[in-house]
């Protein structure tokens, strides 16, 4: 379960990118998080991983205190919490396979065990003919799926994603978002921070609206209005 | 680990020759100075055990046992010496013969009839040297006097020296090798900063993302140090006739196996140390969250 109870984050030079924000997520939820540029939808994600500390409340996951977690914990954290990017953050010089295994590699996994595991992630995303391509000779809805395969390979028990269709066109932005919906399916929480709202509309989820820090509306399973 | 550490070493090979050039210098020095000093105490040791003063007697004229049963009484008695030995006239003509076992004109021209008999002395302490040749001078019969105190001070004056200097220019360059292997590992941690945010963002730890450049570092030193010991052997071997013929009587060469096996292990660590060193400080600057 993911809390967030009146967080507040102050950037350096004095403005405020959340504010007194409060919300609850359970395990297996899918969640959408919409709001304009600058609404804070970013930030949360952050938050979420520690790539960022409160200024103010609480945030826990699963019953641990981010603000309380001590700087060697953070990696496990973020294997725990992985994240898709909008910008995709592949190494242009490693294969597909390469890329994927990297999560694998960071947590300490043997290699025989971990060649088994990004095989079958590969095929799960759809990729599992181009596990020896480079990202160079992908498509931009492909390299978001590499992104993908890559933050699931590790099973991790909540998957953040970051405009993850915002450098694709409509038809792979669709198809993306069909898998982090069978990703929900196997037990994952997502949370998908976008401003597409045709998607958004389409898969009729919990919608969480932020604008200007704040949460505008938390609509449960419902239409983005 | 090593997989992708080699690909970096590939990739960087001009900033790893010049690691590994300056590990070389820097070991090559050290393995030198160690060369000079071990060598340096052992002549130090040889002149120390050899006899230190010498007296000797009228040619073809032998003690008899109640004058060297005296003589040695009388050192005995300064309680400053170490050793004493009497090397009669056929004795002295026997170390000649064998000396000169390869030039019959020499064996022809001598006999012990016009070889001295001598008494060879070493004292406890060099500083005492001075008084048991005054003792050994005022003997019947001593005809010459012949003592060592100013080449075993010059020696171990010299060695100090030789330690000093090696001291003040190992330091040098062993910083020196520090300080090049922080700007290399600090020149390839910047180009691949991208690649290390990445591994920040998907949960590397901290030890995870230093491990390839600490290994960088300590393969720069291993290289380093082999090639060092390698170009310090040859030298030495190169060098081994001159030096034997320079050495004389002094037993140092040839210099042993395991002496050489036994620097290369010390080198081997040292290099490794200076390059894990240099590794950890780049990592530690550079890599800060």
């Amino acid at each position: 379960m993911i809390v967030f109870k009146s967080v507040t984050k102050n950037f350096p030079d004095g403005s405020a990118a959340l504010e007194k924000v409060s919300f609850q997520i359970n395990d297996g939820e899918f969640v959408f998080f919409i709001g304009p540029s600058g609404a804070g939808k970013t930030t949360i994600m952050k938050l979420l991983r520690r790539e960022l500390v409160a200024s103010e409340g609480t945030i826990m996951i699963k019953n641990t205190n981010l603000a309380e977690m001590a700087a060697r914990e953070i990696p496990l954290l973020r294997r725990q919490v992985a994240m898709c990017f909008q910008d995709f953050k592949l190494l242009y010089d490693k294969t597909v396979e390469e890329n994927v295994a990297l999560s694998l590699e960071v947590a300490g996994e043997n290699d025989a065990g971990a060649e088994k595991k990004v095989k079958e992630t590969l095929e799960k995303v759809g990729l599992g003919k181009k596990s020896n391509f480079f990202p160079i000779q992908l498509s931009g809805g492909e390299l978001q799926r590499v992104g993908i395969a890559r933050a699931i390979v590790a099973n991790p028990s909540i998957l953040v994603a970051d405009e993850p269709t915002g450098n694709l066109d409509p038809d792979a932005a669709w198809e993306i978002l069909k898998l982090f919906k069978e990703i929900n399916l196997s037990g994952t929480t997502v949370l998908v921070a976008t401003h597409n709202a045709e998607i958004v509309n389409k898969f009729k989820e919990r919608v969480i609206s932020l604008k200007k820090g704040k949460i505008t509306k938390d609509e449960k399973k419902g239409k983005y209005a | 680990m090593l997989k992708k550490t080699w690909i970096q070493l590939r990739r960087t090979p001009y900033q790893g020759l010049a690691a590994v050039m300056t590990m070389t210098l820097t070991i090559l020095v050290i393995a030198v100075f160690s060369l000079i000093s071990a060598g340096s105490i052992k002549i130090l040791k040889y002149f120390e055990t050899a006899p230190q003063v010498i007296a000797f007697f009228k040619p073809g004229e032998d003690l008899t046992d109640i004058q060297i049963a005296n003589i040695r009484a009388q050192m005995e008695k300064t309680g400053k010496m170490n050793q004493f030995r009497y090397v009669s006239t056929r004795e002295a003509e026997a170390i000649y013969k064998e000396k000169n076992k390869d030039n019959p004109l020499l064996l022809e021209l001598v006999d012990y009839k016009i070889l001295p008999a001598s008494i060879e002395i070493s004292a406890t302490e060099l500083k005492d040297l001075l008084e048991l040749k005054i003792v050994l001078q005022g003997q019947e019969g001593v005809e010459e006097v012949v003592y060592y105190e100013d080449v075993i001070a010059n020696l171990a004056n010299w060695i100090s020296s030789v330690k000093k200097m090696g001291f003040g220019v190992i330091s040098y360059l062993t910083l020196e090798s520090v300080l090049v292997i922080l700007v290399i590992i600090g020149m390839q941690i910047a180009s691949k900063r991208e690649e290390i945010e990445i591994l920040r963002l998907i949960g590397a730890t901290s030890w995870f993302i230093r491990k390839p450049f600490l290994l960088a570092g300590m393969i720069y030193g291993l290289i380093g140090s082999f090639l060092a010991w390698g170009i310090s052997y040859i030298l030495l071997l190169y060098s081994t006739p001159f030096l034997a013929n320079w050495l004389q009587d002094i037993p140092l060469l040839p210099v042993p196996v395991w002496f050489m096996l036994a620097l290369l292990g010390m080198e081997l660590f040292l290099g490794a140390a200076i390059g894990i060193f240099g590794g950890l400080v780049a990592t530690h600057r550079f890599l800060k969250e």
